[in-house]
């Protein structure tokens, strides 16, 4: 039994040294004298650690090794670490100071340590699968994250979302607006702004493949090998934060290829091989999904070595082992257990942050699948289009001049004469008189017709001119869902596109824009 | 009785509480970085103060508008969650967090700042 008395001088002086570690810790992350800052810090938490086993604090000895963890994955990456890492160092010094504040014999109420701990792992977790170049000079490189200007400005989507709504105000004040020189000035507006939204919506992909594919070669010929690229040309267009994954995953997938894969000029040569390895990239976009395939022509994973390292692993038993098929042995190579150093040396092939790659695609909604042969090894990532492309109903509005658009959701049915409870939706956004026109040529002639429109228990009645048609409309500036207006594009043209279940606030949009724009 | 917590306004965080029936409600918006620190700490102190003083059962605590939180001012949240495990259990009040599951920081900092009251802290998205 430690005595009350050291018990005390344990809490007194433990508290003490949380209180400069995180007073350092401030420092650090600002860049305040961080060599010395990270040796002392170091020492605290090594000399807490220590202390507290002694004397029986078990969880603030579990505490003080993940937060070692995380200083040393910090002081790797040059303490160019995300927020979320920042935060969670800052809450485990906390945490181990309620952990020492906590009366002797008291239960752990309340404090979940187990569940902060998980925290801690995946921000680990996180930051290990991010590039290795990221992470210091020490760390063998063979990838580097790509320049920002390639990686855009990652915003919230509430913020993107209310940028679409003052564009969208923009677009409104723009089609009602009397005389040239304003007209030309909201028009200018509206531009800028749905321009930046387009920025902020998507990335390219094209140059953040072609980036890594350089880097890649610069690799090859830093460890004596020669590569050939073949970038198939793509226009493909992502989310930025699909961007981000793809970073990621592009990262290791591509020094793999050339660390693990692809064999020394020589070697090749002996194999009957082009001195040169073949590295190509191709991109497919199908429905819904964007498909980046890395081919290279190396060796091809040694599946014999990953069987015996799966039995040595506890993965799989002899006999199962045995009996697994290539494709449930190229699946262990994404268990993240097949990503430490001593299985890709025992490998001596793929395997290393495979497990990374999966998880950067997942966060996304994306996936990854492997195949191998004695010729090469192609890795497919497949990750979320984005999406672009809606259905909607097109008609104009009463006179003829305004493209209006509801989502193809409702259905809608045409009645000669528009009933009395029929709204205007051009009075119903106060865009009166006939000044403004966003449809140059109607597809029918213009009538005054009622349209009604149902979408499960809700039911509108709108004027319109025309009958309403089926289209495939580009989103180009997302307004919230429950936003009764939104600006799309209809075969390059600008329509309004109506949420009749947000009728009724169409008016509060009005004043809205007008509050934002005057 | 009414709570008597001035409106935080003006700089780069608001934050507006009310109270009824023994459930005080605080809506947070804008952006709580080096700032805002100091007004949200003083904001933070008022407003548990005020939850014992009305006896609160519930504190319902709305995220969904705050764009970004850094790790000062988390601390003062971590400080707060101290405070009410500190209190008598029949004075301790439960805390609710709203979340925006679009809000990428909310995501793990708030599950991390429930590790620190488990038994009172709730979050809801």
């Amino acid at each position: 039994m430690i005595p009350e008395e050291l018990l005390e001088r344990f809490r007194t002086l433990s508290l003490e040294r949380v209180g400069r570690v995180e007073a350092m810790w401030n420092g650090l992350v600002q860049n305040i004298d961080a060599d010395e800052a990270a040796r002392q810090i170091a020492r605290d938490v090594h000399t807490l650690k220590g202390d507290a086993a002694i004397v029986g604090f078990f969880e603030v000895q579990i505490l003080c090794q993940k937060l070692e963890d995380l200083l040393q994955l910090a002081e790797e990456m040059h303490y160019e670490i995300s927020e979320d890492f920042e935060l969670v160092v800052t809450m485990a010094i906390q945490f181990a100071g309620m952990l020492l504040r906590k009366k002797r014999g008291s239960a752990m109420t309340g404090l979940d340590l187990p569940g902060f701990v998980r925290q801690v792992d995946d921000v680990l977790r996180e930051s290990r699968a991010l590039p290795m170049s990221t992470r210091g000079p020490a760390r063998r490189s063979g990838g580097r994250q790509a320049p920002p200007e390639l990686l855009r400005d990652r915003v919230s989507e509430i913020t993107r979302q209310r940028i679409a709504t003052a564009a969208t105000a923009s677009f409104l004040e723009y089609l009602s607006a009397r005389g040239v020189s304003s007209r030309a000035r909201l028009r200018g507006v509206w531009q800028t702004l749905k321009q930046e939204l387009i920025r902020m919506q998507f990335t390219e992909l094209a140059p953040l493949l072609e980036y890594h594919a350089q880097a890649a070669a610069e690799l090859a010929s830093g460890v004596g090998k020669r590569l050939s690229l073949q970038l198939e040309r793509s226009n493909a267009c992502i989310d930025p934060r699909v961007a981000e994954a793809i970073d990621v995953a592009v990262v290791h997938v591509m020094r793999n290829a050339v660390d693990h894969g692809i064999e020394a000029p020589e070697v090749r040569a002996a194999a009957g091989k082009l001195e040169n390895g073949m590295l190509r990239v191709r991109v497919t976009e199908t429905s819904g999904a964007i498909e980046i395939s890395i081919e290279d022509d190396g060796r091809g994973i040694d599946l014999a070595a990953v069987r015996a390292k799966a039995i040595e692993r506890g993965l799989l038993d002899a006999n199962r082992a045995a009996e697994a098929s290539d494709a449930e042995l190229i699946e262990l190579v994404f268990q993240p257990g097949f990503s430490t150093k001593k299985a890709v040396t025992d490998l001596s092939g793929r395997g290393v942050g495979m497990d990374a790659v999966r998880s950067a695609l997942s966060r996304v909604g994306g996936s990854a699948r492997l195949k191998t042969r004695s010729t090469g090894t192609t890795v497919t990532l497949m990750v979320p289009a984005p999406l672009r492309h809606i259905p909607v109903y097109h008609f104009l509005a009463p006179g003829g001049s305004v493209a209006l658009a509801v989502l193809a959701r409702w259905t809608p049915s045409m009645e000669p004469m528009p009933p009395p409870e029929a709204i205007d939706p051009l009075h119903t956004i106060q865009l009166f008189g006939s000044s403004r026109q966003t449809s140059v040529q109607p597809p029918m002639p213009i009538r005054d017709l009622g349209m009604r429109l149902r979408w499960g228990f809700l039911e509108v009645s709108l004027r319109s001119a025309t009958e309403p048609r089926l289209v495939t409309a580009e989103r180009i500036c997302p307004t919230p869902d429950d936003y009764p207006v939104e600006v799309i594009a209809i075969e390059g043209q600008e329509t309004l596109m109506l949420r009749p279940e947000h009728i009724s606030e169409l008016s509060a949009a009005w004043a809205g824009r007008s509050a934002a724009i005057h | 009785m009414n709570i008597e917590l001035p409106k935080l306004s003006g700089g780069v965080i608001s934050a507006e509480a009310s109270a009824d029936a023994g459930v005080v409600r605080v809506r947070f918006s804008g952006t709580a970085d080096l700032e805002a620190k100091d007004d949200l700490e003083v904001f933070v102190k008022k407003l548990h103060r005020e939850a014992v003083r009305l006896s609160a059962t519930k504190v319902i605590v709305d995220f969904r508008e705050l764009e970004f939180m850094n790790s000062s001012c988390f601390k003062i949240f971590v400080a707060w969650l101290a405070q009410v495990r500190d209190l008598e259990a029949r004075q301790q009040y439960r805390i609710h967090l709203l979340s925006n599951p679009n809000l990428l920081w909310q995501r793990r900092s708030l599950a991390a700042l429930s590790c620190f009251a488990v038994d009172l802290v709730a979050i809801e998205t």
